[in-house]
């Protein structure tokens, strides 16, 4: 697989300092989710653990479009990255992973149920198309509201064989409601291809035939992914309807820790498949890009991943020294 | 004071509540231009638009989601189920997205969500559509759970369940949909969860029911006092959040409880209401908590296995004489 | 420096087996790659250094187990330690514990994190005082009972053994406890004599008739006791020799004679208005009648000796039939001719708490010269007793019942009347001297503040 080549954006309206925006969050997810497995290893963390290591431009493509309060994010599993994008401090999600009273839920919630209310992001989710039926709703709330907003809903390739994501399409097709569907098609449902997996392989289609409008764009170039959202969310913002971007990316790693621990991964992927695609690293990608057109150097670049492991260590710190959450929260949260 | 029916009662508390709050807005199969399957939400369209009374594709999960959704962000929506049945479709949305959010969230959610319909069991549904199943939303944390049995209940429970700040299970009975009843028109008239209330008092036994099941145990006691058997009847109007000190108060008196539910007996609420007597009063019981719940089989359809399967006022009265004997 | 620490590599992983080093110390590693092949309950795993530097000691050898968490190897900083770090050998760990491996992921409360609320360590305790587990027989059958009747039964004093239960199987109800403690007798309990009827009479108390006219009664078939042999307690052996022995050895005979109690309970209600320590029962002051009376009847406080000669005691030790879990024993009041009412109540009091708990010891409930045996507050209206051996008698007192007498003009009057019976051994007395001594505790209990002295 050739290198990606990243052209000039045709928009025009991207600014320098978001490029450098962009890519200074990309190193901080790869950083953080760099820095999981460490503290997974070390007992600090339970549960499952699913990083984003490879997807990391459809987050900093398009959340940093988005203008809080006003517009939301809702997300899988997989969502430290929509966390940190959004702004929610990697110390707090750190803290959340640890199971800490600092963390983003308070210790509730786990690596699964990060949420950040307050910056517009509703939460990651642990079932696999659970956002979906949920988008639905906050994209009929926006709507009701007429107060303008756009509600961006990810979710995995698997999700699309999910019949309540049919059911929601449907009616968000029907009633049409401002969602920005973000399609993250990694090529692996958990560990099941879409090849195996999936009849019809082209998301854009089954959007299409909810009524809902979409396209097809390239996962590791985040100045495509970011021109496709620019124009989504303007078609969405002016139209008040949905669109959908089916976004092909790849993860590095497993499905989840338990995939990695076990190097399962290798049942159903080939190394070299995995090392092709790192080689279209979209971090290494903008860093090209950034370089040729004078916008970065080697130098300020390390400089800002230093600061980005300072600011991720300091999070593990952070965490690693903020108390459990107390006893007597148990029972607290269960109602409002 | 009117006297309204009890389905009456339920349009009125909705009718209200959405001139009230303009959060509020009800979504649902065929409760607009159908007027409702049973005629809950006549008129409603013409009244408040199609904004506000959504009628909703034969999609429970996307019923739901909506609901759960829009609430996540401030809304105050009224879904309804043509039936609780339908709901098994939605029950991720339900039990892992409606019920749980806030606790996820460490409370930086709310999901102030009424999900309504009829439930219960009879008139010849068989297995599909005749079954009450309100334990598997009592058992779920993050639920509050209603069924009233009376046109006032229904009215002053779901304007509370409408003003509160997490998902409710309003279960209504589709046999209750033509009792009559006086029903304040106060505006304001709530009912506040977690109260329950005497239907009748009595001295022998105590018989703890909701929802259809007050009437019946209040015909069976009708019937036993006149053979001098005095039972005491409570209507427990929310299941979650439960009035345990009523129930206890009353078997603390009378020394016997029989409780009773449509539902299967098999862990059903009996069960957790048995547990709760014995638990808080057992050294005041003279007898063994006994209960009285539908055959735990699938819903025939014979009329006649039908009628075996669903429990009545002479269950009731048998369960009473085997606590006194 | 940095150490190598065992990783948890799964959700239930506490332990793991270093199989393979593919590391050894003095090399370089650089950050991501594998250095260790380890083996957990589920998976060999491999794991792979997060920093990079030489290898400069491995802690946990090949073969070794050791938890989650532990040091396996240290990371020397590539500069410094890339020196002398060829001399080290292996380091086997001498203190790695030897854990099975049965890989289930332990819940225990240890930390607190399953736990949310940890209750104060409540200590076992054996609950066997209650009525309703008492037992009746070495095998421990138990007394059904509902638990308010316990309750009740507790509250009023009353042994649910004496209760024949009503309700099915033979559940001892509210109704039988109060039917029993306030007519002194148990309700009747349904035995149909053919298993297949289900009686349908009403055999409840008065105050029950108008439930029991309402409830059809359901009771249960009692089913003909299926035949078992059973070895007696020591106590009830003793019981059985001693009670053969007076029986058998002693020419029992009886007097009977009604005493009214309305003045005595008077009496007695004055003096408990302020009791502190425990109040005097109605058998206490009978113990005091009796000690009066013994005094002035020293022929009834007195044995027959195997040598066939009259021993008369120098003082009165009553006896108190008490029942206990497996039958009956009789502490004795030493004494009681010279103590007042006050120190012979408390005295009893003392000796029935012991005989209940099993305390008793021998010089408790021997050298007793005279019994006392009431089975008034079992709702007994009178009764016969055993001679206890080798005292001269014993008393039976019977529940003070409130009942209409006609007076010295004909009159009706209601008065508290009790009855008490005289077993007396005909050898050492006759029917007069029993009466006697019958009058004269009579005397005592109706005149009772000739008792206070």
């Amino acid at each position: 697989m050739a290198n990606t080549t990243i052209e000039r954006s045709t928009e025009g309206d991207i600014q320098h300092s978001d490029l450098l925006d962009a890519y200074r969050l990309m190193l901080l997810i790869r950083r953080l989710e760099e820095s999981v497995y460490k503290a997974f290893h070390e007992a600090k963390i339970g549960g499952y653990l699913h990083r984003y290591d490879g997807m990391e431009a459809l987050v900093a493509g398009i959340i940093p479009q988005l203008n809080f309060p006003g517009d939301y994010v809702l997300s899988t599993y997989r969502d430290h990255a929509h966390a940190l994008a959004v702004g929610t401090p990697a110390r707090e999600i750190m803290a959340e992973l640890m199971g800490r009273a600092t963390g983003c839920a308070a210790g509730k919630g786990g690596s699964m149920h990060l949420t950040d209310p307050e910056r517009g992001f509703l939460g990651g989710d642990g079932i696999v198309g659970g956002p979906v039926p949920i988008s639905l709703g906050v994209g009929y709330a926006l709507k009701y509201r007429k107060q303008g907003g756009v509600c961006v809903c990810y979710f995995g390739d698997g999700a699309m064989n999910q019949g309540g994501v049919h059911e929601s399409l449907n009616m968000v097709g029907l009633y049409k409601v401002p969602v920005l569907y973000v399609l993250e098609n990694n090529k692996y449902a958990m560990g099941t291809s879409v090849e195996r997996s999936t009849s019809q392989p082209d998301f854009v289609l089954k959007a299409k035939a909810h009524g809902i409008d979409g396209e097809l764009v390239d996962g590791m170039d985040v100045l495509k992914v970011r021109e496709a959202a620019s124009r989504a969310l303007k078609h969405i913002r002016e139209t008040g309807e949905a669109y959908f971007l089916e976004i092909t990316c790849y993860r590095y790693v497993g499905h989840g820790i338990g995939d990695d621990n076990t190097k399962a991964w290798k049942t159903y992927r080939d190394e070299n498949e995995v090392d092709e695609w790192r080689q279209r690293d979209p971090i290494a990608n903008l860093y090209r890009y950034l370089e040729e057109n004078n916008l970065i150097t080697r130098e300020q670049s390390d400089k800002m991943d230093e600061e980005i492991k300072a600011e991720v260590a300091e999070a593990v710190r952070f965490a690693d020294e903020s108390p459990e959450p107390p006893l007597d929260s148990l029972y607290e949260n269960v109602y409002s | 004071m009117a006297t309204m029916r009890y389905q009456q009662a339920i349009r009125l508390a909705m009718t209200e509540e959405m001139e009230r709050d303009p959060n509020v807005y009800i979504l649902g199969e065929e409760v607009g231009q159908y007027q409702g399957t049973y005629r809950v939400t006549e008129g409603m369209l013409q009244k408040f638009g199609p904004e506000r009374v959504v009628d909703t594709p034969i999609s429970e999960i996307g019923i739901a989601g909506m609901a759960t959704g829009s609430a996540m962000v401030g809304l105050r929506p009224v879904a309804e189920f043509m039936t609780w049945s339908f709901a098994l479709e939605a029950m991720d949305q339900l039990v892992n997205h409606a019920a749980k959010i806030t606790y996820m969230s460490g409370g930086r959610i709310q999901c102030p969500v009424v999900f309504r319909g009829p439930a219960g069991v009879g008139t010849q549904l068989s297995a599909q559509h005749s079954q009450s199943m309100e334990s598997w939303y009592a058992h779920t944390p993050g639920f509050k759970v209603v069924m009233p049995a009376f046109p006032d209940d229904a009215k002053g429970l779901l304007k509370t369940a409408i003003r509160e700040n997490n998902p409710v299970i309003f279960m209504e009975h589709a046999g209750l949909y033509g009792v009559q009843g006086d029903v304040p028109d106060d505006t304001e008239f709530l009912v506040p969860f977690g109260q329950a209330k005497i239907r009748r008092e009595g001295t022998h036994c105590t018989l703890v029911a909701y929802s259809r099941g007050v009437h019946i145990c209040l015909k069976a006691a009708e019937a036993l006092a006149k053979e001098g058997i005095e039972c005491e009847v409570v209507d427990l109007r929310t299941l979650v959040p439960l009035d345990t000190e009523t129930i206890l108060t009353s078997v603390r008196k009378t020394h016997h409880a029989v409780v009773m539910h449509e539902e299967w007996k098999n862990v059903g609420f009996g069960a957790e209401l048995s547990a709760r007597i014995h638990e808080g009063a057992f050294d005041d019981l003279d007898a063994p908590v006994e209960r009285v719940g539908g055959a735990d089989v699938p819903m025939p359809y014979a009329k006649n296995l039908e009628r075996a399967a669903i429990p009545t006022d002479a269950d009731v009265i048998a369960a009473v004489k085997k606590t006194l004997a | 420096m940095a150490e190598i620490r065992m990783p948890k590599m799964g959700d239930g992983m506490e332990e793991g087996t270093i199989n393979v080093w593919h590391k050894k110390e003095g090399d370089m590693v650089t950050s991501g790659e594998v250095i260790a092949e380890v083996e957990t309950d589920k998976a060999n795993v491999e794991i792979s250094a997060y920093e990079t530097g030489t290898l400069s000691k491995i802690v946990v050898a090949q073969g070794q187990t050791v938890p989650v968490g532990e040091v396996i190897a240290i990371l020397g900083d590539a500069a410094v330690t890339n020196g002398g770090n060829g001399k080290n050998g292996s380091h086997a760990v001498s203190d790695a514990k030897p854990v099975s491996s049965e890989g289930v992921a332990d819940y225990s409360a240890e930390e607190g994190t399953t736990t949310p609320v940890v209750p104060e360590k409540a200590e076992p305790t054996l609950v066997n005082a209650s009525a309703g587990t008492r037992v009746s027989g070495e095998e421990g059958e138990r007394v059904k009972s509902s638990p308010l009747a316990r309750r009740i039964a507790e509250d009023l004093g009353v042994d649910l053994a004496a209760i024949s239960g009503t309700g099915p199987n033979g559940r001892i109800k509210e109704s039988d406890v109060r039917a029993f403690a306030d007519k002194g007798v148990a309700a009747p309990k349904l035995r149909p004599a053919v298993e297949s009827v289900v009686s349908t009479v009403s055999a409840k108390p008065a105050v029950e008739v108008a439930r029991a006219a309402a409830v059809s009664p359901m009771t249960p078939m009692q089913p003909v006791a299926a035949g078992e042999d059973i070895k007696p307690t020591k106590m009830r052996e003793a019981i059985a020799r001693r009670t053969v022995l007076s029986k058998t050895t002693i020419p029992h005979f009886y007097v009977t004679m009604i005493v009214e109690m309305d003045r005595a309970l008077a009496l007695l209600k004055e003096l408990n208005v302020d009791a502190t320590d425990g109040k005097i029962t109605v058998n206490d002051i009978i113990v005091k009648a009796c000690a009066v009376a013994l005094g002035k009847c020293p022929e009834v406080n007195s044995t027959w000796t195997p040598e066939g000669m009259i021993h008369r005691y120098a003082e009165a030790n009553i006896g108190i039939a008490v029942g206990i879990e497996d039958g009956l024993i009789i502490p004795v009041v030493r004494d009681c001719h010279t103590k007042p009412l006050r120190t012979i109540s408390s005295d009893a009091k003392a000796l029935i708490v012991k005989a209940k708990n099993n305390q008793l010891v021998p010089s408790d409930y021997s050298g007793g010269t005279f019994t006392v045996s009431n089975l008034g507050m079992m709702g007994a209206d009178e009764f016969i007793a055993l001679i206890n051996p080798p005292e001269a008698a014993i008393l039976a007192v019977g529940a003070a019942v409130r009942e209409p007498v006609v007076g010295a003009n004909d009159e009706i009057k209601i008065k508290t009347r009790m009855k008490i019976t005289l077993s007396a051994d005909h050898r050492l007395l006759d029917g007069v001297s029993g009466a006697k001594f019958l009058q004269e505790v009579k005397k005592g209990l109706e005149a009772p503040f000739s008792l206070l002295s």
